[in-house]
């Protein structure tokens, strides 16, 4: 980073024309105004606006590039305070700790000099007396280092000794040794280190692009991108911020009702939520609301291992055979559709699994070819289905908010099977609540849903 | 599946630490210096057949003769003006906050700082809902549990500690530790279920740790520098997360075998955050380099790189708008950049923050992003 800072630095050096500036009645030589600072930078950092490359200026400042001769104003404006590019010496780059003694020579240089110029501060006595009692050692050291620098600092010209005064002084100003400033690393980036990779990791890579070469896995890109334009394109009007939500976004007006409106133990859902629901398969999965699905088994089956793969430790054993028993061995239950292949994997991998993790996802291949198979079958099935079209409606018909829509598909599962486990736990009140039943469509009742009939 | 044995310098410490001396005691070499030298030369056949492989598959992309993703958003309207502007501040911290992370009520908010403090914060009140102190100092990282009834924070101890909300009692005493790797902790989220941690380090390996017992229940080796950030797909059937750190590289996990599946290249330097794409398909990551990155998933390669002449510093967080057609950038520069993901444009900048932001985030449903700053604040921006 400091080496790109640099390099634009460098190219304002090379634009910049300094002159002598009138501030008040003092004469201040090898400066640029504000204007005159945002301006070069427009024309040599490639910025925007004004806007950023004040911006920009200002964070230079804090990082001891740039500094602001007559005051320590550290935010720059497009206006007439004096700036002054620091001396590339003095560039963070050049100068990457700065230690005591140096600190300690530049107070002393200050001591010997006129008083009234270059009289300390009352913060800085205060360091001055503190590193003189913690380097007493070397001090005499110090003070003939900053005799010496003085004596060839007089050799020069009044106005060069006035900028380079200056200069320091901004320096120090900033880099003081244990002051914090903005060139303080994130512990993690002082603490980092990169190992040599060894024969283990060169076998993994190399297998990896053997696997991809072989393979072909990618797409396209243009089919990537394509893919990904109109996926980002459909729900550009689910994205807040590109379209305002409705009733209206909470951060912006205090009123927290889309918030209310969105929870799952709402009545009716909203309808740009259910419309979502028509989008993917995956935004209805994540949606509790699929448990009461109509082609139970397979739904089931799949949230059941999704749990599986989410529970502690401890659980698992006495889940993986809970799942086993019911959906998968022999006279389960809830037999799902699995082909034999299939299933003689899922049981090869139930006996070989040792480890947690193992075990964790030992029903991976039944879980896969379950989700393509509800991807691909039930979940079309559903998007044409009259339940989401009741839904849908019932959302659309915001005023009625009293429907119990959640209600209603629950128990039209109900008739086909034992509900899970999930089911709402607030279902008293939401009969409460739905008491104001709206007459539900006739179609929506068990025997029409469009379950199995929808065969090809 | 079989849990291969790494070299057990590289190995975070496990509460089941009895399983490295059965890992170790096989590869007794005859001689050390022999297998040193008989190790040196194998890496560097290795890397000349990586080499080779990774140039044949660049010929075999530049068969498929692509057009980049601007081109096929070209259709698309230009993004309106947004209007986003900054609509809350926190502040409450006395250091550098470093993390920050949304419940998924979408107005919590738990944050973290560099002097040990790890406060919640109902962002919509801007109300302090509890504060903890953790005895360590840069608490690098922290997570709210799909619950919203657990959070995990930790940083330079090296551990990931799990603490239970509640205002009953004081918190703090509940606290427990889950995770501990070799060295600091930088990045953790919790795994879609309040059972599951999935930490990342310094150490150069991510683990996911069962919350409840604190054991490790898989770990992922194969980055050759510090991890810096991990994330995982929204909406997906869950057996992939993305962990990228300092040696630049981004890299596909396939959590159940612990297995690396796919790795990213591209960028220059220490890469400091990772975010998916809401389709799950995609990736952006952010990095020293200054530039962003769109990582496709399917199309195995880069697809995007987010950059301007005038931005030296580097990207701290991403975060996508809900459609995944934004993208927000946190900048070293205090400054939050709105992308068009799509046409990979500029489309403005938020000023505000006084110091470099170190962690960005959209709320869970979109309607807002946070981000948090050395400033010692966290803003909320709709």
């Amino acid at each position: 980073m400091h080496f790109k800072l640099d390099a634009l630095m460098r190219r304002l050096l090379e634009g910049v024309q300094l002159k002598s500036h009138k501030y008040f009645r003092i004469t201040v030589p090898q400066a640029l105004t504000g204007t005159q600072l945002v301006s070069l930078l427009m024309d040599k950092g490639h910025f925007d606006d004004d806007t950023e490359a004040a911006h920009m200026a200002s964070v230079l400042i804090s990082y001891g590039y740039l500094f602001n001769v007559m005051e320590e104003n550290p935010v720059v404006k497009d206006d007439n305070s004096l700036y002054r590019i620091q001396r590339p010496y003095f560039w963070p780059s050049h100068c990457v700790v700065t230690d005591n003694v140096e600190y300690a020579i530049y107070l002393n240089k200050r001591l010997l000099r006129n008083e009234e110029k270059h009289g300390l501060e009352p913060e800085e006595v205060e360091h001055f007396n503190r590193l003189a009692e913690l380097l007493a050692h070397m001090w005499q050291f110090i003070t003939q280092q900053a005799e010496m620098q003085l004596k060839y600092q007089k050799e020069k010209k009044k106005q060069d000794k006035v900028v380079f005064d200056s200069e320091e002084r901004a320096f120090w100003r900033l880099r003081k040794p244990g002051v914090q400033n903005a060139l303080e690393q994130h512990v993690q980036k002082t603490e980092r280190k990169i190992r040599k990779a060894n024969t283990k990791d060169y076998r993994s890579l190399v297998d990896r692009l053997k696997f991809s070469l072989k393979t072909k896995p990618w797409l396209k890109a243009l089919k990537a991108s394509d893919t990904m334009v109109s996926w980002v394109e459909q729900r550009s009007d689910y994205d807040p911020f590109l379209t305002q939500p409705h009733p209206s976004n909470p951060w912006l007006t205090d009123d927290t009702t889309l918030w209310t409106l969105n929870t799952d133990t709402v009545e009716v859902p909203t309808e740009r939520r259910v419309k979502r629901w028509g989008l993917s398969i995956q935004e209805l999965v994540l949606e509790t609301f699929l448990e009461s699905e109509f082609s139970s088994e397979n739904i089931r089956f799949w949230i059941a291992v999704q749990d599986l793969k989410a529970s502690p430790n401890e659980q698992i054993e006495s889940k993986m055979e809970r799942i086993y028993d019911e959906f998968l061995g022999p006279g389960a239950p809830a037999q799902v559709n699995v082909d034999s292949r299939t299933l003689e994997q899922t049981i090869d991998c139930i006996k070989n699994a040792d480890t947690p993790a193992a075990r964790r996802h030992a029903f991976s291949n039944s879980e896969e070819h379950v989700f393509t198979l509800m991807a691909k079958d039930s979940y079309p099935r559903f998007v044409k289905s009259q339940i989401y079209k009741g839904v849908l409606s019932a959302a659309q018909q915001q005023g009625n908010k009293r429907l119990g829509w959640r209600n209603f598909v629950f128990n039209m599962g109900a008739t086909k099977k034992p509900l899970g486990s999930k089911q709402p736990k607030s279902q008293a009140n939401r009969d409460e609540s739905g008491s104001s039943n709206q007459p539900l469509p006739k179609q929506l009742s068990s025997d029409s849903l469009p379950v199995r009939p929808h065969v090809k | 599946m079989s849990d291969q044995p790494g070299t057990s310098k590289d190995k975070p410490s496990t509460s089941s630490a009895h399983q490295m001396p059965e890992n170790a005691a096989p590869q007794q070499p005859p001689s050390a210096a022999d297998a040193a030298t008989r190790q040196a030369d194998q890496i560097e056949i290795l890397a000349r057949e990586a080499e080779e492989l990774r140039k044949k598959l660049d010929q075999e992309r530049q068969k498929l003769n692509d057009i980049p993703i601007q081109q096929a958003a070209e259709r698309l309207d230009p993004l309106p003006n947004l209007g986003i502007k900054q609509r809350r501040i926190l502040k409450g911290h006395a250091g550098k906050v470093l993390c920050m992370d949304w419940s998924q009520d979408k107005r919590h908010i738990v944050s973290s700082s560099q002097d040990g403090k790890v406060i919640v914060w109902d962002a919509f009140t801007t109300n302090k809902e509890h504060a903890l102190t953790m005895p360590t100092t840069w608490v690098m990282a922290c997570a709210y549990s799909p619950s919203s009834q657990l959070i995990a924070c930790g940083g330079l101890d090296n551990k990931c500690c799990v603490v239970p909300l509640s205002f009953e009692e004081d918190i703090i005493q509940k606290k427990r530790n889950v995770a501990t790797h070799t060295s600091y902790m930088s990045c953790c989220m919790f795994l879609r279920s309040d059972n599951l941690l999935l930490t990342g380090s310094g150490d150069s390996t991510c683990a996911i740790w069962d919350v409840e017992s604190g054991q490790m229940i898989q770990n992922f080796h194969g980055h050759t520098g510090d991890v810096f950030a991990i994330d995982m797909p929204k909406s997906d059937t869950g057996n992939t997360f993305i962990s990228a750190g300092a040696d630049k590289h981004s890299l596909v996990w396939d959590i159940r075998t612990g297995q690396c599946v796919q790795s990213f290249e591209g960028h220059e330097a220490d890469i400091n955050t990772v975010r998916f794409h809401p389709n799950g398909d995609a990736f952006a990551t952010g990095s020293d380099d200054a530039t962003c990155r769109l990582f496709d998933l399917r199309a195995d390669r880069q697809v995007c790189v987010y950059e301007k002449e005038s931005i030296l510093f580097p990207v701290n967080g991403v975060d996508f708008s809900l459609s995944g057609r934004i993208l927000f950038a946190g900048y070293g520069d205090y400054r939050v950049g709105v992308w068009d993901s799509l046409k990979c444009t500029r489309h403005s900048v938020l000023y505000g923050h006084e110091n470099r932001i170190s962690s960005l985030r959209t709320s869970p449903d979109g309607t807002a992003i946070c981000s948090a700053s050395w400033d010692c604040t966290i803003r909320i921006w709709a």
